[in-house]
């Protein structure tokens, strides 16, 4: 059986910038090669159902939910689960407090204009917050996507690579079969009269 | 959640309801037999072509090659003639090991599932079957390679030993299938698994050579054949015997097999209808198509219509144009008659009559199902259209493949292998509608 180990996929940015999408793509991609994979979300899901249903949009609100999720995350990956969150988290030394909690965090930074954010606040997440104002860039993020630029397929590559390099999750062949390999398979389907 | 049964698949790649029963009825195979009469046995479809690569893959996923993406053991690189070899990456659909996963975080066992090279990361023990080329690629994980080497485990059979004489093939088939249940011991208690399933190939590849000798007690190797089976019958009761109370244990083949009568070339008959130009018979012949040919057929009968754009070369053609060259293609293949005057094809299907989904614009033009006897070939070599069976006496087909089970299954209808994997979820309390299956649950009597 494979050892696991844990590890935190903190996926930050604004609202709107697309976390939770990346989040649940990534999730999808770590549970197909068979790894134990708990997401929390601090917009939708058990989580955020149950712990923070009544939270509302600004900086400390954002700040507080980071600090709830990195406690459990702290908690599962010992047990080594993987852990991924897709949180706001509006505050550097919110974020970096939360880092320094574990051995293995890989903070991704989900870049998006302002302007598409707002273009994709059909509930008014906006409307009266300060997060667009108050939000802090990473400055350590392992890994940057742009989901204003790029597609959701390109990003969740960018992140599952980065996995792969930093050994954290077992590596996946390429599709391509050698020229020995092909000259094998040729000769295992001619000899059953295949080809 | 403690309620749901732990699941046993045993595959017998190739075996035939008939020759199962056959051998049932006889005595040797008792095991079978008692698991057949506790549960039930049944005849079983399997999808088109009826080769094993689309036939398990149908199998893991419970869905069409057309949502597979799995046709053959090989297929054209889109938008060329290329030939590639498919294999596990190419697989659309999640396996039903990853749906286990998914919905239950459990582990499970696969040994020797054609179609499943190279090993992908999973949760549980991976052991990839037919056509794996290289055993380092088809282990996960990676920590078993040095038992698998240790034991010198096989794969396949050694294909040039089996190119020697029957001799060789039954000592090889033996070797194999030795090894098989020895990783089958060894995993079984090793792994805290919900699904462990076992595929049996050997009997493919005897079935290949030596169909002829099943039922033919003139045969020099009628006898061994029975024994072959024997020993997989002592390999099924050994799994039973460990069966704990409410475990579900599934013996199925991906398709069945009958006797060759005769090879039948498609595309030497397409080349006398001056629809297909000579493009000699090495390696990468297809790649030499021009416009000049109409259609050709890749093995074992999938007709494609050289046609723009789906090839570079293709023919420029009208939608009214396609469908009158497919009638002609039709009408000739349905007047196409064996040396001795009888119909050949018993069944012609457009790509839309058998498959849906998102990769059928990579499906044959047209698939055929022969009569009883007849093995479609692709390739391009012989000037003839009708060959006898020199060494391979033995086709598939796909109808005759078996399911059994040790409880009673009451399908409502003949089963198809793409039931087998919603029916095992349901088994498993998982939700499976959300998983767009083409194949419909059987309900199993766990009484």
């Amino acid at each position: 059986m494979l050892v696991q180990k844990g590890f935190v996929i903190w996926l930050t940015g604004m609202p709107l910038s697309g976390k939770t999408t990346l989040a649940e793509i990534v999730e999808g991609e770590l549970l197909e090669i068979g790894l134990k994979v708990e997401l929390f979300d601090e917009g939708k899901g058990d989580f955020a159902d149950s712990f923070i249903k009544n939270s509302g949009n600004s900086c400390n609100e954002k700040n507080e939910i980071a600090e709830k999720l990195g406690l459990i995350s702290k908690i599962l990956t010992r047990n080594e689960i993987i852990v991924i969150v897709a949180s706001t988290s509006p505050a550097k030394n919110i974020r970096n407090k939360i880092r320094s909690n574990f051995s293995n965090f890989l903070e991704v930074f989900v870049n998006c204009s302002i302007d598409i954010c707002k273009e994709r606040d059909i509930n008014s997440i906006y409307s009266g917050s300060d997060l667009y104002k108050n939000y802090e860039i990473p400055d350590r993020a392992e890994v940057i996507v742009n989901t204003d630029k790029e597609s959701e397929e390109e990003s969740v590559k960018l992140i599952i690579k980065t996995l792969e390099m930093l050994d954290w999750i077992p590596k996946v062949y390429g599709e391509d079969y050698s020229s020995e390999e092909e000259a094998k398979i040729h000769e295992r389907l001619e000899s059953l009269g295949y080809l | 959640m403690n309620n749901i049964p732990r699941i046993i698949v045993l595959g017998l790649d190739g075996s035939p309801l008939k020759l199962i029963k056959n051998y049932t009825e006889k005595g040797l195979m008792p095991n079978l037999k008692k698991i057949s009469e506790q549960g039930s046995i049944h005849q079983m479809d399997t999808v088109l072509p009826e080769v094993s690569a689309a036939a398990w893959s149908s199998f893991m996923t419970g869905k069409n090659p057309a949502k597979t993406g799995m046709f053959g053991f090989f297929d054209m690189m889109p938008g060329s003639y290329t030939n590639v070899f498919t294999n596990f990456l190419h697989l659309k659909q999640p396996p039903i090991w990853n749906i286990i996963h998914k919905e239950l975080r459990k582990p499970c066992v696969s040994i020797n599932m054609p179609s499943t090279f190279p090993a992908k990361p999973m949760n549980g023990v991976l052991i990839s079957g037919f056509v794996a080329p290289d055993i380092n690629k088809a282990v996960f994980p990676q920590s078993l390679l040095p038992l698998l080497k240790e034991m010198r485990y096989k794969i396949d059979l050694d294909v040039q030993k089996i190119k020697e004489n029957n001799e060789m093939l039954m000592s090889e088939a033996y070797e194999t299938l030795d090894l098989r249940i020895r990783m089958v011991d060894i995993l079984w208690g090793k792994v805290d698994w919900q699904l462990f399933s076992c595929v049996i190939t050997g009997t493919d590849r005897l079935q290949h050579f030596i169909m002829d000798a099943f039922d033919n007690p003139y045969h020099p190797c009628n006898k061994q054949f029975e024994e072959y089976y024997r020993r997989i019958d002592f390999f099924i009761g050994t799994v039973y015997d460990r069966l704990k109370p409410g475990d579900v244990l599934i013996l199925l083949s991906d398709h069945g097999f009958e006797v060759t009568k005769y090879e039948v070339y498609l595309n030497v008959l397409f080349r006398m209808k001056g629809w297909m130009e000579d493009i000699g018979f090495e390696k990468k012949c297809f790649e030499k198509i021009t416009e000049a040919t109409k259609v050709f057929n890749l093995d074992p009968a999938r007709i494609y219509i050289n046609r723009k754009p789906r090839y570079p070369n293709g023919n420029e053609m009208s939608d009214e144009e396609y469908n009158n060259l497919l009638n002609e293609i039709k009408v000739e293949l349905d007047n196409l008659k064996s040396p001795e005057g009888d119909k050949v094809v018993k069944h012609i299907y457009t790509k839309e009559q058998i498959y849906s989904g998102k990769f059928i614009q990579y499906a044959p033009d047209l698939t055929l199902v022969p009569n009883e006897g007849y093995s479609f070939k692709g390739a391009t070599k012989p000037d003839t259209v009708f060959l006898r069976p020199v060494r391979h006496y033995g086709t598939h087909n796909a109808h005759d493949a078996f399911l059994a089970c040790n409880y009673k299954m009451n399908p409502e209808s003949k089963p198809n292998i793409m039931d087998i994997t919603p029916t095992m979820l349901r088994l498993l309390n998982i939700d499976i509608e959300k998983y767009d299956f083409d194949g419909k649950p059987i309900q199993i009597d766990m009484r």
